[in-house]
């Protein structure tokens, strides 16, 4: 293992290392069909280690269908998938999957540490004891997550957000270097949310790659660095600024996009800040003005404040 | 009291009561052992299905190659074997659910089973399969009983790891390059063998109730897996000896008396359950109401 055999949340490490920056999962061409039904049409992207990284797309476009190929849970029919030359269904101990809310037994008779002990697994294999190693990662993993006072809680007895974050803890304790998340944000109220991105931006820092499906467009861009746009194929990937734009955004969504979500509120505000490569997209909302509704207005006024 | 007690142990020295102790605790353990899973899975309903599917096994068994202890184990995971896979096929093809294709094979099977049986030699009792004969058991019958329960808690004990994560979460089960397919067979294969232990216990119409019972007790009380799998193999166990003595002594049908005693402890468990029991909960409700 690479970057999980230093202390997590350690960016000197990184630092001392650039070419653990280089590490890149590539896609190149993969199709996901389920019978007859055509799920990702020969989707590429390719995303290097330290990035947050969204799959965006109208629902049935796709987004889970590629994570789950990524994740080696449903069968890529064509494609090529690697992690650092490699072909990523030989670095499973490096990969961490993490289901959708509603795919996971919240009954399981499991608690916190015994999640975060099953990260370990990918490590002590089939039969080997756990040592003193094992203990300290998963201790390790708690406390990063702010989950070290609830370790002995049942699975379901927890809040959204920390259930979000006994998952990713589990991916700490295996020092997974790929995270791949269904749907992480969904179902958390805002704080937990920002809890959550802000998790996630520590853990691309020390050097982790995130992927994550994602469907609302209004918070992508402050949650993730780049974006694939994805509608059965690919329409757009890039990183957020570039690919949340009016073009690439109807391209994916038809017409009815801008009715979808206040994506806006997020451009105007990051135009603000963003520099040149977004005032035009700025310019452009300014051009329409009055169409995305009285929610995103305040969002902007605020923004201009 | 004393005398009621040193009657039972005389009682007890009787091997035939001391065989079917035995075969009880065997049957209990690994019986209880794999109800946790059982429970884990949510397939209470297949292994009802595949219990009453091993009569036509058993009854093909005695009639090709006599009554033995052997014939009818061969024959029950044969018939197990075919119905537990033959209904995976065919739902996977028939864009039906397993269950439906289950209960279409289970009750054919069934069917099948009592009118074969009617054919069986004279000695052959139906009930003794179909409500358990614990007091007939013999030494082979001990012995067939004591290699399936080795067998069965030494291999799910050893592959308790990948099993849990594949019950937990079969997707990233998948993903973390855990054999799910592989483990589901062997978990297929688990089921039937310490379905056909329980045979003499508790015949296959009561199979389920020592199979699915002991883990829905214990899920209402533990949060870990591994306390939820023994503990199922010592509620087991215990309950089916206990159970044992109690129909010895008020000549009860050993069969019901074992899956009754099962009940009785789980309707305790729900009532009482540290986890999920409803006086617990309403006693913390009352509590958060105080406050």
């Amino acid at each position: 293992m690479s970057a999980g055999d230093r202390s997590p949340l350690d960016r000197r490490w990184v630092e001392r290392h650039p070419s653990n920056l280089n590490h890149i999962l590539e896609v190149t061409g993969v199709t996901v069909r389920y019978g007859p039904v055509l799920a990702v049409d020969r989707a590429s992207m390719s995303a290097a280690c330290g990035a947050a990284v969204a799959l965006v797309g109208p629902n049935g476009a796709g987004k889970s269908s590629l994570l789950k190929a990524l994740a080696g849970v449903v069968r890529a029919a064509e494609g090529r998938m690697r992690w650092r030359g490699l072909p990523l269904r030989k670095c499973v101990a490096e990969v961490a999957y993490l289901a959708q809310r509603e795919e996971v037994d919240w009954d399981f008779p499991l608690t916190v540490r015994g999640l975060v002990e099953m990260g370990r697994y990918a490590h002590t294999g089939w039969w080997r004891p756990f040592g003193r190693r094992d203990r300290s990662q998963v201790e390790h993993a708690l406390a990063t997550m702010g989950l070290a006072e609830l370790a002995e809680r049942q699975i379901g007895e927890l809040s959204g957000g920390q259930q979000q974050r006994a998952f990713l803890a589990r991916a700490i304790a295996q020092e997974a270097h790929v995270l791949l998340l269904d749907e992480p944000f969904t179902g958390l109220d805002q704080p937990a949310q920002a809890d959550l991105g802000e998790l996630i931006r520590a853990m691309t820092r020390e050097g982790r790659l995130v992927v994550a499906t994602h469907h609302d467009l209004a918070t992508v861009g402050d949650l993730f660095d780049d974006v694939v746009l994805l509608n059965t194929q690919v329409v757009a990937r890039g990183s957020a600024v570039e690919v949340m734009r009016d073009e690439p955004l109807r391209a994916c969504y038809g017409d009815r996009w801008r009715a979808l979500s206040g994506w806006s509120a997020w451009r105007v505000a990051r135009g603000r800040t963003a520099g040149s490569g977004a005032t035009g997209t700025l310019d452009g909302l300014e051009a329409e003005d009055g169409q995305p509704g009285s929610g995103e207005g305040g969002a902007r006024t605020e923004a201009r404040a | 009291m004393s005398e009621w007690w040193t009657g039972l142990w005389e009682a007890f020295e009787q091997p035939h009561l001391q065989r079917a102790l035995w075969l009880c605790l065997l049957a209990g353990f690994s019986n209880g052992f794999v109800s946790g899973i059982v429970v884990l899975r949510k397939s209470a309903l297949m292994v009802s299905s595949l219990s009453h599917s091993l009569l036509p096994g058993i009854a093909i068994g005695v009639l090709v190659a006599g009554l033995s202890p052997w014939s009818a184990f061969v024959g029950a995971a044969v018939a197990g074997l075919i119905v537990g896979l033959g209904s995976v096929l065919v739902a996977r093809g028939a864009r039906l659910g397993q269950e439906t294709v289950l209960a279409v094979f289970y009750s054919a099977a069934f069917a099948a089973g009592i009118l074969l049986l009617s054919y069986a030699p004279g000695a052959v009792q139906i009930e003794q399969y179909l409500f358990g004969n614990v007091l007939f058991a013999s030494d082979d019958d001990l012995r067939v009983v004591f290699w399936v329960c080795a067998v069965t808690v030494v291999t799910l004990a050893a592959l308790q790891r990948p099993l849990l994560v594949m019950l937990f979460e079969p997707a990233a089960a998948q993903s973390a390059g855990v054999p799910v397919r592989s483990l589901q067979y062997v978990l297929l294969g688990a089921v039937i063998l310490v379905l056909i232990s329980s045979l003499q216990a508790v015949g296959c119409i009561l199979a389920v109730g020592l199979l699915v019972t002991p883990g829905a007790c214990v899920a209402l009380w533990v949060t870990s897996p591994a306390a939820l799998l023994w503990g199922g193999a010592l509620v087991g166990s215990v309950g089916a000896a206990v159970a044992l003595v109690a129909a010895h002594h008020w000549d009860w049908g050993p069969g019901s008396a074992i899956v009754l005693v099962m009940s009785g402890l789980f309707l305790l468990s729900w009532l009482v359950g540290k986890r999920h029991g409803v006086l617990p909960r309403w006693w913390r409700g009352r509590k958060a109401f105080d406050n």
